[in-house]
């Protein structure tokens, strides 16, 4: 059966069905999640949520925009309601603003690996961690989900022009904690850079 | 001619293959002219290898099961509401009838035995129970309303509404008793005698009395007369059958159990939450619903009914649905923030929940900034308010 013919058969009540969906969908849906979530205990529950989210809501889907789209919609929420809700935890008790980031950011690379792309990869996902709820969304749907940017524009409900200049300043915002934790080279040329006495703009 | 700052965007494009021939040409020409632009570039696609290579963690152990036993248990509903009133009364009425009725064919069968244990027992329901077997013939001359509430030990208990405590019905009981038994005919001979000296004693004393605490069956014949809903019953009545150890609970049990406790009508309180969770082996109701200012929280185990910890905190009045303010106003307010933006600027406009709070995010793009706002949609705040310039790198 296609992914569109489960939908049907679970949007009618098929729990079989919906449990060959989500067989279908669960490492990705779970990724997604833990890359906006950064601990696997949230992700885990954001990922559950989003699938509960789904199989409530099939009989009102019409479809437009195909299940999968539509599921990394409800996943792309449900990360974030998760995150909005451990962070309004977290300031009830006061804890500092250290313990606001998210729980996988863990700065310096493990000595083990200490091999090149090992580091580069491991800073990238520390990177990412690090960068606003909105930035690493989209950067998380392009490079690590691999959407195109119709598919990503579909998934969270933008026009395609705020897809690509978000993509393109979450990356600059990656470029530049990479380039501060010395993960990527210094050189940087004056234009590029934020002039330090105020405005790079010329 | 563009500065490299306008290229930033452009070579994430490139770098992405979303862009057309002839742009392609122009960045292409761009980087090999420009060493900025390029060291830029260079580090994108550094970035993108880094991406690329990284592999995706395996789902966790017991993740399709755990989300396959939610699917089975929720119910096929758009709305994650209670069941609607009548039919959830109608039933639980009946149902308490039926428990009162046994617990009044229970009281009688003791009243054969002439010591006062029995006339204590007399003494705390309706009268007629001691004349007759037959619990049907059962008259009363109050019709005060009855409820039936669990408390937390899953014990059953007569409630009267408003509010008394079972002194006060147990008090009415005795006036019933009085009045009724008064006007008997053709009852045995002891009998009567036992009623009237039970009501001499007139105390509340339950001494003797082996019936269970708290007192029972009450000024219950009012309902079992009426077999109507009865007025004053919180949706709780249904778990007077559940919670006394007939079987788990049902998350729409475990909500209606919240809401009752706290003597909430469904249709005041919206759930932000509603979760069967495992902690320690045992299988926990996780709520949270928002009511009248309030915020409350409930742990209620799934297996008992036993509220196991409760929190009420005085919290944001969530947004009730019919008072929202409507995507054109919102749309306005959005607008009136950004002078010379126009509606075709908007880019989104999305009614979202967040945190219990009914909101419209919005997002427009003018004059080479873009602008993020949340707008509370019951009162029209703006509560964010983001300004970002698209040609910032």
């Amino acid at each position: 059966m296609t992914v569109d013919e489960l939908a049907r058969a679970a949007a009618g009540g098929d729990e079989a069905a919906f449990e060959e969906l989500m067989r279908l969908h669960e490492k990705k849906v779970y990724n997604l999640a833990l890359r906006m979530c950064g601990s696997p205990e949230d992700a885990a529950d954001a990922a559950q949520e989003a699938f509960l989210a789904a199989w409530k809501g099939l009989p009102n889907f019409r479809g437009e925009a195909g299940f999968s789209t539509w599921l990394y919609r409800l996943t792309s929420n449900a990360a974030i309601d998760r995150l909005r809700r451990t962070r309004r935890r977290r300031e009830e008790a006061s804890l500092d603003d250290e313990a606001l980031r998210l729980d996988a950011v863990d700065g310096a690379p493990s000595p083990q690996a200490r091999a090149e792309g090992e580091e580069l990869r491991e800073a990238v996902l520390s990177g990412l961690a690090q960068l606003s709820d909105d930035h690493r969304q989209a950067l998380t749907l392009r490079e690590l989900q691999e959407l195109s940017y119709e598919e990503i524009a579909a998934v969270l409900e933008l026009d395609l022009g705020t897809v690509k200049s978000r993509i393109s300043r979450a990356r600059g915002a990656l470029r530049k904690i990479l380039i501060k934790n010395g993960n990527l080279s210094g050189y940087l040329p004056s234009k590029v850079e934020e002039q330090p006495k105020g405005g790079g703009r010329t | 001619m563009k500065t490299c700052e306008e290229y930033a965007s452009l070579i994430s494009d490139f770098l992405d293959g979303e862009l057309s021939a002839e742009d392609r040409a122009k960045v292409a020409e761009h980087l090999a002219s420009c060493p900025s632009c390029q060291r830029y570039f260079d580090d994108l696609v550094a970035m993108h290898d880094a991406f690329d290579q990284i592999e995706e963690d395996p789902v966790p152990d017991g993740f399709a099961e755990q989300v396959m036993a939610r699917v089975r248990e929720t119910p096929r509903t758009e709305e994650k509401k209670i069941i609607p009133f009548p039919r959830w009364r109608r039933w639980a009425a009946l149902a308490a009838c039926c428990a009162i009725a046994a617990l009044g064919l229970w009281s009688t069968q003791r009243t054969a035995m002439p010591q006062k244990v029995s006339q204590s027992a007399l003494a705390e329901s309706a009268p007629s129970m001691a004349r007759d077997a037959a619990p049907e013939e059962i008259i009363t001359a109050d019709d005060a309303p009855v409820s039936l509430m669990m408390d937390e030990d899953g014990g059953v208990f007569p409630r009267k509404a408003p509010e008394s405590p079972p002194e006060e019905s147990s008090a009415e009981a005795q006036k019933q008793s009085r009045e009724v038994s008064g006007s008997t005919s053709g009852s045995l001979p002891e009998m009567e005698e036992d009623v009237v000296e039970a009501e001499a004693d007139a105390d509340y004393s339950r001494d003797g009395a082996e019936m269970p605490e708290p007192a029972m069956a009450v000024p219950a014949p009012a309902a079992i007369d009426q077999g109507e809903p009865l007025p004053g019953s919180e949706v709780a009545d249904a778990d007077v059958i559940v919670g006394s150890g007939n079987g788990p609970l049902t998350m729409e049990q475990a909500k209606s159990m919240a809401l009752a406790r706290e003597g909430i009508d469904a249709a005041d309180a919206i759930f932000t939450k509603a979760k069967l969770e495992r902690d320690d082996g045992r299988q926990i109701y996780d709520l949270e619903f928002c009511a009248n200012d309030y915020e409350y929280e409930y742990e209620i185990d799934a297996n008992t009914g036993e509220v196991l910890s409760l929190e009420i905190s005085a919290g944001t009045p969530p947004g009730a649905a019919g008072s929202v303010i409507s995507r054109d106003r919102a749309q306005e307010i959005a607008l009136a923030k950004v002078p010379g933006a126009a509606a075709d600027h908007i880019r989104k406009l999305k009614l979202d929940r967040d945190d219990g709070r009914q909101i419209y995010e919005v997002e427009i793009l003018y004059d080479g900034t873009e602008y993020e706002l949340d707008i509370d949609a019951v009162s029209g705040a703006v509560l964010k308010f983001e300004a970002e310039s698209i040609n910032k790198r």
